[in-house]
């Protein structure tokens, strides 16, 4: 365990370290501190699309560059904020500390990805749509950007794109994906906003659901998402970043929900803030799905500094398949947790909820199949299948009831990551709307609920509060999306269902359009295993049988904590997170790696590829010409059965030099400055160069 | 007069230079000639986004750049012509040669801005439409590109409004971030379909207001009998001869000869001696050719003058393009107009969708751009909206000429440009409809012509003859451009006019929305004059007086190439192309350019600025304080009245160096071999407080 940064505020950061303190729930928090052992996101950029950045502080002017600022019309944008006696503009200089405020300076706080380079855009404060849309498209200028913000209104550009504005929020981002990061992405994560009580979703903006966006929820300190955390079928993750009404009121000079950064001095949040925060340079009222989204774009930087070869899709899914369950106090939730039809996460299907997404980030966990991951995709692997109902349809919705449906037949072809659906309805009170999708394996995307209407907890006079929604009449053409059904195959019989579900208005619906982007099917299989593994399959045999046909496949523990043990021969017992399961008789899976405990992995008789990640592991390779990979970060691992006239053969960063020497149990193969594998049986003059291969 | 070249092709480029070889009408070129005595496009790069470029070719090779070929993926995107089994692949290095073929290395011809740096992207042999996207939104790596390229036409299923999203977004994120905020400057065919009913209005690559699109006409001066028509054309480029022959029809020399594959490959095979073993061909034709022309002359454009926004350059392609009066026009679909702007010549502009504003001409454009004052970007676009309507809905009457008419108001009064208007509709047969708009300045653009509905002169033998159109997909929800309003303003009464004059179908307008673009309306105006003042004024006497208001207002006749007399005193008469011209009294014009002949510029009593440019031209300012320009293409100028007492100045590049020396009748100012003459002034009274910076 890293030394904690020596910042006098960290211990009020329990969004990184939560230990109980502010009577929060131990572990509720982004499970940080062990990856600064390795990575702080140094070499990676972070736009921070905001109200503008005071780099000038003392937290924030060692990671900053300005050199990275953009170009608008000939002119450098400076993000410095443009008045800060506006207390508003000091968002942008909390978002900047959340991500990346310098650690171990004896000052202040520590960012998330405190090694990582921080660049601002006065995103909010644009002089012309020109100039929002040119800010947007250098998006690609940087590895990530974070925009804590987003449009106001619903439905902002339906119809008539004379009439919209969102195109050039959207459009941007979509190219950005393109050429960002020389192809491989910008990675562009998004707040999802603070409406909940005003009957809000991700799903109404094209910017929170573009598919090339992480959109993130805000939860609390007891794991439970917040009263104001707009819930959405895109929401990919959630962060923790507040406490719960009651524990605020019982402490009303001390808010402590996000502490970080703020106006030098008395100018932003910070008045009214507690002492100990240097002056006010410091506060701890900052909160919302604001503070959520620069969480993971801190997260996110980790993962590209661990591994900068990741497309962007990459990351979604690997914070996707790293996301956890707090089960706190679910007061607030609008949705029930549902299991979708993917087959490889934890030996079955994902949990999502509209409220949290896949659930809380885990920076550790993330990081380490950040690390292991063999994949890469990005915009230009995508691939897509589409099915269209007849436009003009006139279907007639129902008043309450079970509505209208249509089924689309999509083939299949598609490991699903993201589904759109573009929508074509006549109503004349959009309020009263419901839109699901139900996909072939059950899980249930609920598309369009209700906009506008507040949910049942909140009260009537509060400002926010409508019964009946507020907005929306007329022919409604719009795109939502869903990451629900990540992982599942996009081949089957979907239904979208359409309700009039309160009594203002009528209408009918037109037809849809369905699409499923994701990877190609394949059958190369990619079982990822993390610390949940024990509570998602207990009583689930369906979820501890590990059963396979075809392609080359990869069973990856190393986002779990514990020491696993891992056969992969056919018809065997393998033991992760404290709990077995099997790998299925005529199952071959050809490469394992393993997490941060002590872990026994075995291979078959099929060539394969073994990693025993951090912890002293000890690997077998059984017949077959088998790579045993050595990162920088192996601890000390022996291979038990290496045989190099067999084709055996140790795997090796590009970069990584070794030596060689006798020990104990054979020769000693020290790599880098602190791995060390160790071949049983083989002496140090037995082992030759040609037993080393880049991997 | 410089040079020509000494390229042994150059004799056959007749789009360069037509003297009536070939049959041609002597003249109709993009009169280039006159250009290469300044620029030739040194330092502007132009991107040339095709089917992949030969640039190994001799021809090109000292001009192409592939440090700035695009990356897709991670990987650079060489566009080197490798397989040459498909000879249609030639096309991008044809297309290149037109741009920038090196000239005067004694082999083949000369390209438009032979100086310029090429690069190419081929969005061809692309793997999907992501991996073209991603190329497209690179085309900020270069100040002009070139598309000599579209998507599928009219009568082709689905080939209507086949642009996607993000493809069409490129568009406006170039114009955003090319050329460090100015915009690139993009160019495009408008397609080769006039016979199948096309109209470059169908797609939203071509008809995007960030993009330059480009006709192609005859060598007579008249549009070609296949170049696709629409109000989102710009101008015209002289590419081919109109002849309609059966496809067996043998070639010309009198298309457009270009580069070519070497070897026999590519569009070569046998040809005119000098021919070169087939590394060249006069083969080339098409709208495909007409784009690279005009690509080239912006290339010349921005040499002249580098702080150009996009808009200005297409604002001096529209204000320079002119009209080969008594060409025959035999396959014309619409009738020349002249538009509400009020400022050019004297009054509106010339509009055809057969050719927007008319044949490009590079002399006339490169000398607006020299002068040019403003700077119109993304940036500082002005937009007024109009429509729609509660009541916009509505049956469109079947068969009926009268249609379906619905009149709107804008409110803001901006300087318009372009024109966006989105319909909504459905219709059981779109080659039934047209569209057509009419502004408060009473011009029309005809936005959806029936499409797919081949011109009655198609001859029967074609396969692409087509009585009815195309069907479409009932809902109709796109949105059409014109630049026919250019310089109107656009506030006032507008109507929109659904007709449906075929019988294959019925329907109904559901909506529609009006958005102008352009520069928000200032006082101060910019009236420029062409060598077309004399037939405007002939045609129009209203022409003949200029009345103005306020503002800071400038007289621009740097394009005109006849000597000019240019009094700004109110009530004074002037001469431009021969033809006289009034400023009305009470009219404060403060601001005057000379052409290319000898002037005579004659200042007023207000605070002027003049500058005579080319010529032996006589500068007087009158009262005031006024500023005379001394530059590196002022030739050798008097200044009559230089009274520095009076606050009057020489106007000078910052940094500039000059000298001056007592000479016959005054004091010489030169900046090298540039020079004013300031008569009954001493070369010891002149210091640098004489001088200021633009």
């Amino acid at each position: 365990m890293a030394a904690l940064p020596n910042d006098p505020l960290f211990s009020q950061q329990w969004y990184l370290l939560n230990t109980g303190q502010f009577g929060g729930k131990p572990g509720v928090d982004i499970n940080v501190t062990s990856v600064w052992e390795d990575y702080t996101g140094k070499g990676v950029t972070v736009g921070v699309y905001d109200s503008g950045v005071q780099y000038t502080h003392l937290d924030l002017d060692g990671t900053y560059d300005r050199s990275l600022h953009l170009s608008l019309g000939g002119t450098t944008h400076d993000a410095y904020p443009s008045d800060l006696t506006n207390a508003n503009n000091a968002h942008g200089t909390a978002v900047a500390g959340i991500i990346g405020a310098e650690a171990n300076n004896g000052e202040g706080v520590a960012g998330v990805a405190y090694g990582a380079t921080l660049t601002g855009v006065r995103i909010l404060e644009m002089p012309s749509e020109a100039a929002m849309a040119a800010a947007m498209v250098q998006q690609s200028r940087f590895d990530v950007v974070n925009h804590s913000w987003g449009p106001t209104q619903s439905f902002v550009d339906h119809f008539n794109r004379l009439l919209q504005g969102g195109e050039m929020i959207a459009l941007p981002v979509r190219m950005s994906a393109l050429t960002g990061r020389d192809g491989l992405g910008t990675v562009m994560v998004v707040s999802s906003g603070n409406s909940r009580g005003a009957g809000d979703n991700a799903n109404y903006s094209n910017f929170g659901n573009e598919r090339q966006t992480v959109t993130v929820a805000a939860g609390t300190n007891e794991g439970a998402i917040t009263d104001y955390s707009t819930p959405g079928a895109p929401i990919l993750v959630t962060a923790p970043v507040d406490r719960t009404e009651v524990a605020k009121a019982a402490d009303p000079t001390h808010p402590h929900k996000t502490t970080t950064t703020d106006f030098i001095g008395e100018q932003g949040m910070s008045p009214g803030v507690a002492e100990g925060f240097a002056g006010g340079d410091y506060t701890d009222a900052m909160d919302g799905t604001s503070a959520a989204a620069p969480m993971v774009s801190g997260v996110v930087a980790l993962m590209l500094e661990a591994n900068p070869e990741l497309g962007y899709r990459d990351v979604q899914e690997i914070l996707a398949v790293t996301a956890r369950r707090f089960d706190g106090p679910g007061t607030f939730e609008l949705y029930r947790w549902q299991e979708n039809g993917s087959d490889t996460w934890n030996g079955g299907g994902m949990h999502f909820s509209h409220d949290y997404g896949y659930g809380f980030v885990d920076a550790r966990a993330a990081v380490r199949l950040a690390e292991t991951w063999e994949r890469q995709s990005t915009a230009f692997d995508e691939t897509s299948v589409t099915a269209t109902s007849s436009l003009g349809l006139g279907t007639a919705i129902p008043e309450g009831g079970a509505g209208v449906s249509h089924t689309f037949s999509l083939s299949g072809g598609v490991d699903v990551e993201w589904i759109q659906v573009e929508v074509h309805i006549d109503h004349s009170w959009w309020s009263d709307l419901q839109v699901t999708l139900t996909s072939p394996d059950g899980t249930v995307s609920a598309l369009l609920d209700r906009p506008r209407v507040s949910p049942g907890y909140i009260d009537a006079d509060s400002p926010e509060y409508s019964a009946t929604g507020l907005e929306g009449t007329g022919y409604l053409n719009f795109v939502l999306t869903s990451v629900a059904h990540r992982g599942e195959s996009s081949a089957g019989e979907w239904t979208l269902t359409v309700k009039d579900a309160g009594g203002l208005g009528t209408g009918t619906f037109e037809g849809a359009t369905l699409t499923a982007y994701g990877a190609p099917d394949s059958a190369d299989d990619l079982f990822v295993f993390t610390d949940e593994y024990a509570e998602t399959s207990t009583g689930r045999l369906d979820r501890m049988v590990l059963a396979d046909a075809g392609g080359t496949d990869t069973l990856n523990a190393a986002a779990v904590s514990t020491g696993s043990t891992i056969s992969l021969l056919p018809g065997t017992l393998s033991k992760i997170d404290g709990m077995w399961f099997a790998i299925g008789r005529d199952t071959v899976i050809e490469r394992a790696y393993g997490g941060d405990g002590g872990d026994f992995i075995t291979g078959n008789a099929a060539d394969n590829v073994l990693f025993g990640g951090r912890g002293t592991d000890v690997l077998t390779g059984g017949g077959g010409a088998d790579v045993f990979l050595v990162s920088r970060y192996s601890d000390e691992d022996m291979i038990t059965d290496f045989n190099a006239a067999a084709g055996d053969r140790i795997g090796l960063a590009s970069g990584l030099t070794y030596t060689v020497a006798d020990g104990d149990y054979g020769a000693e193969i020290t790599v880098g400055t602190d791995a060390m594998v160790i071949l049983a049986g083989i002496t140090a003059r037995q082992v030759e160069a040609s037993w080393f291969i880049t991997v | 007069m410089a040079a020509l070249p000494n390229d042994p092709l150059f004799q056959y480029q007749w789009h360069l230079l037509n003297t009536g070889q070939f049959g041609g009408r002597p003249g109709v070129d993009a009169n280039v000639v006159p250009v290469w005595d300044d620029y030739t496009g040194r330092g502007v790069s132009v991107g040339i986004y095709d089917s992949g470029v030969q640039y190994t070719h001799p021809d090109l090779t000292s001009n192409y750049d592939g440090a700035l070929h695009t990356r897709v993926a991670g990987q650079v995107m060489d566009p080197l012509s490798t397989d040459f089994s498909n000879t249609i692949n030639a096309h991008g290095t044809a297309v290149a040669g037109i741009v920038a073929e090196t000239a005067n290395n004694g082999i083949g011809g000369a390209g438009v801005a032979y100086g310029a740096t090429l690069s190419g992207a081929d969005v061809f042999r692309v793997a999907s439409q992501t991996v073209q996207d991603a190329m497209m939104a690179q085309q900020d790596r270069f100040d002009v590109v070139n598309h000599s390229w579209g998507f599928g036409t009219a009568t082709q299923v689905n080939g209507m409004f086949s642009a996607t999203e993000d493809f069409a977004f490129a568009l406006t994120a170039a114009a955003l971030t090319g050329r460090g905020g100015l915009g690139t400057v993009m160019v495009a065919a408008a397609g080769n379909d006039r016979w199948e009913g096309d109209n470059s209005n169908y797609t939203d690559f071509q008809n995007d207001r960030h993009v330059i699109t480009v006709a192609a006409g005859s060598n007579q001066g008249d549009i070609i009998n296949y170049s696709t028509p629409g109000t989102t054309n710009l101008v015209t480029a002289a590419v081919d001869r109109n002849i309609i022959l059966p496809p067996t029809e043998p070639h010309y020399p009198d298309r457009t000869v270009t580069t070519d594959w070497l070897g026999t490959a590519g569009f070569s095979t046998t040809f005119t001696p000098g021919y070169d073993d087939g590394d060249y061909t006069d083969r080339m034709n098409g709208t495909s050719a007409a784009s690279p022309v005009v690509a080239g002359v912006s290339a010349l454009m921005l040499e002249a003058n580098p702080t150009l926004g996009y808009r200005d350059v297409q604002e001096i392609l529209a204000a320079s393009a002119r009209i080969y009066t008594g060409a025959p026009g035999t396959y014309e679909r619409y009738d020349w107009q002249v538009n509400g702007a009020g400022t050019w010549n004297g009054g509106g502009m010339h509009y055809s969708p057969d050719y927007g504003f008319g044949f490009a001409d590079a002399r006339a454009a490169v000398r607006l751009a020299e002068s040019w004052e403003r700077q119109s970007t993304a940036f500082n676009e002005a937009r007024a909206a109009g429509g729609p309507l509660t009541d916009a809905s509505g049956a469109i009457p079947d068969q009926s000429a009268a249609g379906l008419t619905r009149t709107f108001t804008v409110t803001d009064d901006i300087d318009v440009e372009w024109v966006e208007f989105g319909v909504l509709a459905d219709h059981g047969w779109w080659g039934d409809l047209k569209i057509t708009l009419t502004s408060p300045g009473g011009t029309q653009s005809v936005l959806m012509d029936r499409p797919g509905v081949s011109p009655d002169w198609v001859p029967s033998w074609s396969t692409r003859i087509n009585a009815d159109g195309i069907e479409g997909q009932t809902t109709l929800n796109y949105v059409f451009t014109s630049v026919a309003h250019w310089g109107e303003g656009s506030a006032g009464t507008w109507t929109v006019t659904v007709q449906d004059l075929g019988g294959k179908g019925t329907g109904t307008l559901e909506d529609f929305g009006l958005t102008a673009y352009g520069k928000a309306a200032s006082e101060d105006d910019l009236l420029v004059f062409t060598d077309e003042f004399a037939e405007m004024v002939a045609a129009d006497a209203t022409r003949a007086t200029l009345t103005d208001v306020a503002g800071t207002d400038t007289l621009n006749a740097a394009a005109v190439s006849a000597n000019s007399l240019i009094d700004l005193r109110p009530g004074a008469l002037s001469t431009i192309d021969g033809a006289q011209v009034r400023i009305a009294a009470g009219t404060v014009i403060e601001r005057a350019h000379g052409g290319d002949g000898n002037d005579t510029v004659v200042g007023n009593d207000a605070d002027n600025v003049l500058a005579g440019w080319r010529g032996a031209d006589v500068l007087t300012g009158g009262a005031g304080a006024d500023r005379f320009v001394l530059n590196t293409q002022t030739d050798a100028d008097v200044v009559t009245d230089f009274v520095f007492a009076q606050g009057d100045r020489i106007q000078i590049a910052a940094g500039a160096v000059w000298t001056v020396a007592d000479a016959s009748g005054g004091a010489l100012v030169s900046l090298g071999a540039n020079s004013l003459l300031l008569q009954g002034v001493s070369a010891a009274q002149v210091n640098s407080g004489w001088f200021v910076a633009a």
